[in-house]
């Protein structure tokens, strides 16, 4: 991972956060970092699934609105 | 009988057994008497048309009674001639009879051929056809596509035909809001022609008329021939508006066909075609929509099971491993610290009680206990043997309990060391 500040995860597209998060997982489970980078790689891992999440959420809800619009018509 | 060969007769004197005229005589006279026939126009139905390198051998048959005459055409008289035959036509002939003496058959030579009535009508046609195809009336280029959804169309038909029914109810089922122009005109006798091309153009003119129908249910070929009228069929060719022929018909294709930009074979398959199916068109957008529908759906659920499925690796799953991998690491390290230090003082403890008794053992208050004394000089010097001390000299006695002044007698010899 690039030490330079990450980028703001609100930010990120979904393909973006996703491919991010699988990175930051696979650094984790690597297991080579200090305790504190650990931490702060947790933290980033939390925030990118919580965003994909949201994403995967926000297309699901518009997708069940689409479909109940059509059925009603 | 006599032997002798009669006379040749030439035919001048009539026969008898005694003069009886040659073959060839006879051939020759009948040769005569047939072509003073000439030539003359006869008409029948061709009932054989043999083509043979070019010529032509046939029969013609009586139109009413069982009487077949042979004929030939020569490839020199069959180029000449601008219509085709086939057997059953109906034709005049203009034809010589001939007798052919060598092998005593009876001929006609064909000098000119043409269809009869229908036969002619159909010729007719043909030329037209050709004509009109010719200039490029037929072409497929020339063919106008129709509109998806007419906004409305023009429908030429008879008055209260079953044609005209046909096409309304059947776009009407298949499209509710169809609206129509329907002029009425006549399709069959003299006026048909004349006035279905007043129908085509006057319904070209309207602006608001996207696709004109032309629909006659089905006729023999002499009433459909008011649909094969040079005039309709040109008027039809300059049609700007998409035209569609929807003549019901069974053998012969009127020329409207040719030129129409559609050929219906019906007047139902005109509504079909011009009109398209809304609940079939319904359905085909509800099934793409599903089919998006269903393929986006997928790719959110892959998704989300993709995420899922990294959410629920320990590392994201139980953050708390972190620290927990770590304190149970410090722990470990601080019990086997107090391990080893506890292990140190046992060793040390160990150690030093087994000095102790070591000590204990050398010390000289032990041999005292068991009945031994130090004796000492007044300067302190023990006594190791009898050398060592003088009569009078004054000796310190250091028992278990306590010490005692003593003073020396005598000494004696110092006894023999054991071995």
């Amino acid at each position: 991972m690039s030490d330079s500040a990450p980028t703001e995860v609100s930010s990120l597209s979904y393909e973006e956060a996703r491919d991010e998060l699988i990175r930051v997982v696979t650094e984790l489970e690597q297991g080579a970092a200090t305790l504190e980078q650990s931490l702060a790689l947790w933290e980033r891992g939390e925030a990118l699934a919580a965003r994909c999440e949201e994403w995967l959420l926000g297309a699901k809800a518009r997708l069940d609105a689409a479909r109940a619009a059509s059925t009603q018509s | 009988m006599t032997d002798a060969p009669v006379a040749r007769s030439t035919g001048d004197q009539p026969s008898s057994p005694d003069s009886p005229w040659p073959v060839a005589v006879v051939a020759g006279k009948i040769k005569g008497w047939i072509e003073r026939l000439g030539t003359v126009w006869v008409e029948g139905e061709l009932a054989q048309w043999n083509e043979r390198n070019g010529a032509v051998f046939g029969k013609l048959k009586d139109l009413d009674s069982d009487v077949t005459l042979s004929f030939q055409l020569w490839s020199s008289t069959r180029a000449k001639l601008t219509e085709q035959f086939a057997q059953g036509d109906h034709v005049i002939a203009l034809a010589k009879t001939e007798f052919w003496v060598k092998g005593g058959t009876l001929s006609m030579q064909v000098l000119s051929m043409r269809h009869v009535g229908l036969g002619d009508l159909l010729e007719r046609l043909e030329r037209l056809r050709r004509q009109l195809a010719s200039e490029g009336l037929f072409d497929a280029a020339r063919k106008k596509p129709l509109p998806f959804l007419p906004g409305c169309i023009g429908l030429i038909t008879g008055k209260d035909s079953d044609a005209e029914k046909d096409v309304l109810r059947n776009a009407q089922l298949r499209w509710p809001g169809v609206n129509f122009r329907v002029r009425h005109a006549a399709v069959q006798g003299d006026r048909a022609a004349a006035d279905v091309a007043a129908a085509i153009r006057e319904l070209d003119a309207d602006p608001e008329v996207e696709v004109i129908i032309v629909a006659r249910g089905g006729g023999d070929f002499q009433n459909l021939l008011a649909f094969s009228d040079e005039t309709l069929v040109r008027t039809a060719a300059a049609c700007t508006t998409p035209l569609v022929s929807a003549i019901g018909h069974e053998a012969d294709r009127p020329l409207l066909d040719e030129v129409a930009d559609l050929r219906a074979s019906t007047p139902t398959d005109a509504a079909k075609r011009v009109v398209p199916d809304v609940a079939d068109e319904l359905a085909r957008v509800q099934q793409a929509r599903s089919r998006m529908l269903m393929r986006v759906t997928g790719m959110v659920g892959h998704e989300i099971e993709r995420i899922g499925s990294v959410r629920s690796r320990p590392v994201l799953a139980d953050p708390s491993r972190m620290i927990t991998q770590r304190s149970e690491e410090v722990t470990r390290w601080v019990a086997r610290g107090s391990e080893l230090i506890d292990f140190c003082i046992e060793r040390a403890e160990r150690g030093l009680a087994e000095v102790a008794g070591q000590l204990r053992a050398l010390s000289p208050a032990r041999t005292l206990e068991r009945g031994y004394a130090i004796a000492q000089r007044a300067d302190g010097h023990v006594l190791r043997g009898v050398a060592d001390a003088a009569a009078g000299d004054r000796l310190l006695l250091t028992l278990s309990d306590g010490s005692l002044s003593t003073t020396v007698d005598a000494t004696g010899a110092p006894a023999e060391p054991r071995g």
